[in-house]
């Protein structure tokens, strides 16, 4: 449910997260406003370690706009969007962008009230409460990433909706009124329409603005790809970003289930690649074999074949 | 081609559609090799096609010459000009096409080492010479040996890259005088059989048999004309023989009786009523029993449905990759929405809410689990039954019904839902509902589907809400497959709404079945319907159901739909 970060990584990427919004373009204001919210908030020595260093930049101007501008008036963000649209990865981006550490939930059904605010539990033969993440949150400052949140029921939810409004603050039965930090944020993602998720309540929906993401465009894939793998040739490149797109169509069409449509499988595949495994064989590993039924992999792996040859080896596909 | 198709031709209608970028149009030509498996580079060029030149003018052309004598060859022709066309114009966005075509062209010099002599004269000379000369070209061999007329035509049939093929391919096929514009159909074939010769060939050729109720039409007419059977003493004799005969008919084509005389007849006595008066029911779970019938009919009948039994199960086995990768995808959406809106059950745990009346546990026993927890269900709190309509407007799709009924049983059965699938249809007077998977029993049993005569909907309707108050004990919900026209061989008995009496079907039919199903859902049962018909019948399949409503235009989206009702309705019972 909780994830670390190692400080060294970190350390390395938040200047070159700041020189990355730069180069996307970002509203000078917004960044000026950013880097005063970093500096009314200072961050504690031993949280240091909580704030996220992601792997990859969300590419995409205008939706980093919206969303900075968003957290910086105070407001909570609800993120909306199909599967690979970057939802998770803009969440610890603007977490690392704003300097806050973040708690991350991962929302499913068995979700309930205590293992949001937390629960009373034994220690020392006495009953003690145990703080879990939103109330870390709350006095730590952090942002609170709740991902899935359509995934837990909405009565589970209902003890966050002090939390999110105007009153900012947690009432723990038979414990304190614990009010927010001023830094604290919460960022919700949901994936509306997927089997079987259930649409969040009126109630808890007011709290959030929402943003609807986009599907990652041609253009931003290609950027991200010619970033993490500076080596990859153009020709590959293009032909990887459409197999992409054609999955995505698959996927869209019904033909085939969301399984396969990993944009970190297919990175995950080109560092196998890069390491020396023919085309087929990593795409197979990142890609193919997400899906566990032999015809859907069947259909996946056609579209490949219209694609890649699955016998290219890494000096065809990365310059030295 | 249009649906539904098999699992390799439902790969290579994907590979199709993922060259044309578009999804969900029914190609003019699918390629597949000899064993029947997918051709990648043949349905990529159907499907640059598309992408490049659009769907109606390929269509056009290739109807230009429908039905003529030499079809096959021109097709054939056309789609060498269109396959150098589209592979021009797609190849700079694929690369890979490149390999992809010079792979074809091997494996089609290859599948000469394997071709029987019955293929090979089947294969016609102009059009293989015309394919050897692109595919040695492709390889960067000689061209085989043509005469000059055979020179100039493979040179004509590739313009490479052309923006707008279609003028060229018929000024080609007007100039080497091969289709000048008018169609020449073949001759055609038709033999008129009787006696012995006809008996034998509908023995060893395909044969398609329409059941029909003739016998009870006949005595329907007599009936709107009279006062009825009982008005005529000798009428009633000759109905008691009837009633016998039918009654052996229905037992040897659907089996035996679920219920005891006794029972049925009081179901009849209470469900038989209003505009089904005089009608019979029969509750089977059995299957047809030819030998216990002396009636040549109904024992052809019978064979026929154990026939269609055996061609159901064979059509799922040779689609059986595509149907278990729908069972897997129903199935997971099922779950999820069960694991999303099932209930929540409190249990004891060792951290959670302090649970008072337990605590002195703590303190004398050293137990630590002295707190509450809330964990979903794992147990659906409700029971399907999916009613089948099985009369003869589902004969050209039996197999079809078959295998979406089983992928929606076995689907359900595996996310633990208790499932029941039965069929019904109407014959001789008598509204049979077929059990062909109760609950617990095994989801192949619904391969033995057929279908035959009539679809009493209202009574079909109320005879399955008297099986809906027997065991398991919980919510219900009841999924119907329907085309909403309702219509019977039995007339609406003079009385009531009607004095003279009238045929089911129509209007009365239909306000009958949406009578019956506002009955069930007073009754708690939850009523949802896949529609499958004319567009004219949309109307009455709204005033039955509802809301409630699906509808399909193919009968292998039938799972997918009932799934998606389903969705919807646990969503609101478990919610």
């Amino acid at each position: 449910m909780f994830r670390k970060y190692p400080a060294s990584v970190r350390d390395r990427g938040v200047a070159a997260m700041l020189a990355f919004l730069e180069e996307e373009g970002i509203h000078p204001a917004l960044l000026r406003d950013i880097q005063a919210f970093r500096d009314r908030h200072p961050l504690a020595e031993e949280l240091r370690d909580r704030v996220p260093a992601p792997k990859f930049h969300y590419y995409g101007r205008e939706v980093w706009e919206n969303a900075a501008a968003a957290l910086l008036r105070g407001k909570n963000l609800l993120l909306t969007g199909g599967k690979a649209t970057g939802k998770n990865v803009l969440s610890e981006n603007l977490a690392m962008a704003f300097g806050r550490p973040a708690w991350n939930v991962s929302f499913h059904v068995s979700v309930d009230a205590a293992a949001l605010i937390g629960m009373d539990t034994f220690a020392d033969g006495r009953v003690v409460f145990r703080p879990g993440p939103i109330c870390q949150c709350a006095k730590f400052g952090g942002f609170g990433i709740l991902d899935e949140i359509n995934m837990a029921r909405n009565e589970a939810l209902a003890v966050l909706h002090s939390a999110l409004d105007f009153r900012r603050c947690l009432d723990v039965s038979g414990y304190d009124r614990l009010p927010m930090e001023d830094g604290t944020r919460f960022i919700a993602t949901m994936n509306y329409g997927y089997a079987g998720t259930r649409e969040l309540n009126e109630a808890l929906a007011s709290r959030f603005v929402v943003l609807q993401m986009p599907a990652i465009s041609p253009e931003n894939l290609d950027r991200l790809l010619s970033r993490h793998f500076p080596a990859l040739r153009k020709k590959p490149r293009q032909q990887l970003c459409q197999l992409f797109f054609e999955l995505q169509a698959k996927c869209e069409a019904g033909e085939i289930s969301t399984k396969a449509l990993d944009l970190r499988g297919l990175l995950d595949a080109l560092e196998l690649m890069e390491a020396g495994i023919p085309a087929g064989a990593a795409l197979d590993m990142g890609v193919t074999r997400k899906t566990f039924d032999r015809y859907e992999q069947d259909l996946i792996r056609d579209v490949m074949a219209a694609r890649i040859s699955p016998k290219l080896t890494r000096d065809q596909l990365f310059d030295r | 081609m249009s649906g539904p198709y098999s699992a390799q031709q439902r790969r290579a209608l994907n590979q199709v559609w993922n060259a044309a970028g578009v999804y969900g149009f029914s190609p003019l030509f699918l390629s597949l090799d000899a064993a029947g498996r997918p051709d990648l580079y043949l349905n990529t060029i159907v499907g640059c096609v598309r992408k490049w030149y659009g769907e109606e003018e390929p269509a056009a052309l290739f109807q230009s010459w429908a039905g003529d004598r030499r079809q096959a060859l021109l097709d054939d022709l056309a789609w060498l000009v269109l396959e150098s066309a589209a592979y021009a114009r797609e190849l700079p966005a694929r690369p890979l096409l490149a390999e992809l075509r010079r792979v074809h062209a091997e494996a089609f010099f290859d599948q000469e080492q394997t071709l029987s002599r019955q293929e090979w004269m089947a294969k016609n000379q102009l059009s293989y010479t015309m394919q050897a000369a692109r595919w040695r070209a492709v390889l960067g061999r000689r061209p085989p040996v043509m005469t000059p007329y055979e020179k100039r035509l493979s040179a004509a049939l590739d313009l490479g890259g052309s923006e707008n093929p279609f003028p060229a391919i018929l000024e080609t096929f007007s100039r080497f005088h091969l289709f000048t514009g008018k169609t020449k159909p073949p001759p055609a074939l038709r033999l008129r059989l009787t006696g012995r010769l006809a008996g034998m060939m509908t023995r060893l050729m395909p044969t398609e048999i329409v059941h029909t109720d003739v016998v009870d039409l006949g005595r329907a007419s007599g009936a709107g004309e009279g006062g009825g059977p009982a008005a005529d003493p000798r009428r009633a004799v000759l109905r008691l023989k009837e009633d016998a005969a039918d009654r052996q008919y229905i037992e040897s084509c659907f089996g035996p009786s679920l219920l005891p005389d006794r029972e049925l007849g009081l179901a009849e006595q209470a469900l038989c009523s209003g505009i089904h008066l005089g009608c019979r029911l029969w509750y089977t779970a059995g299957v047809p029993r030819p030998e216990r019938t002396k009636n040549q009919e109904a024992r052809r009948m019978a064979e026929q449905a154990l026939l269609q039994a055996e061609r159901n199960r064979a059509a799922f086995s040779a689609d059986a990759a595509l149907y278990q990768n729908a069972i897997l995808r129903l199935t997971e959406r099922i779950q999820n929405c069960l694991h999303v809106h099932g209930q929540v059950e409190t249990e004891t745990a060792r951290r959670g809410r302090l649970d008072p009346s337990r605590v002195w546990r703590a303190a004398v026993l050293g137990d630590q689990r002295v707190f509450q927890r809330e964990e979903p269900s794992n147990r659906p709190g409700f029971a399907v039954d999916l009613l089948l309509d099985a009369s003869a407007s589902r004969l050209h799709c039996q197999e079809t019904v078959a295998a979406q009924g089983y992928i929606l049983a076995e689907s359900l059965a595996r996310c633990g839902v208790p499932v029941r699938v039965s069929g019904f249809c109407s014959l001789r007077g008598y509204t049979v509902l077929r059990v062909l998977k109760d609950f617990g029993g095994r989801s192949r049993g619904v391969f033995r589907y057929f279908a035959s005569g009539w679809n009493r909907d209202g009574l079909a309707l109320r005879a399955a809400g008297a099986l809906l108050e027997g065991p398991p004990d919980r919510r219900r919900v009841l999924l119907v497959l329907t085309d909403a026209s309702p219509s019977d061989s039995r007339r609406i008995p003079p009385g009531g709404e009607y004095p003279l009496g009238r045929d089911y079907d129509g209007a009365p039919a239909v306000k009958d079945a949406a009578r019956e199903v506002r009955a069930l859902e007073r009754r708690g049962v939850r009523v949802g319907a896949v529609f499958m018909g004319p567009a004219a019948n949309v109307p009455a399949a709204e005033s039955i159901y509802g809301r409630n409503l699906a509808r399909i235009r193919s009968m292998d989206q039938l799972a997918a739909a009932a799934g998606t009702l389903l969705q919807n309705e646990i969503q609101e019972l478990e919610g």
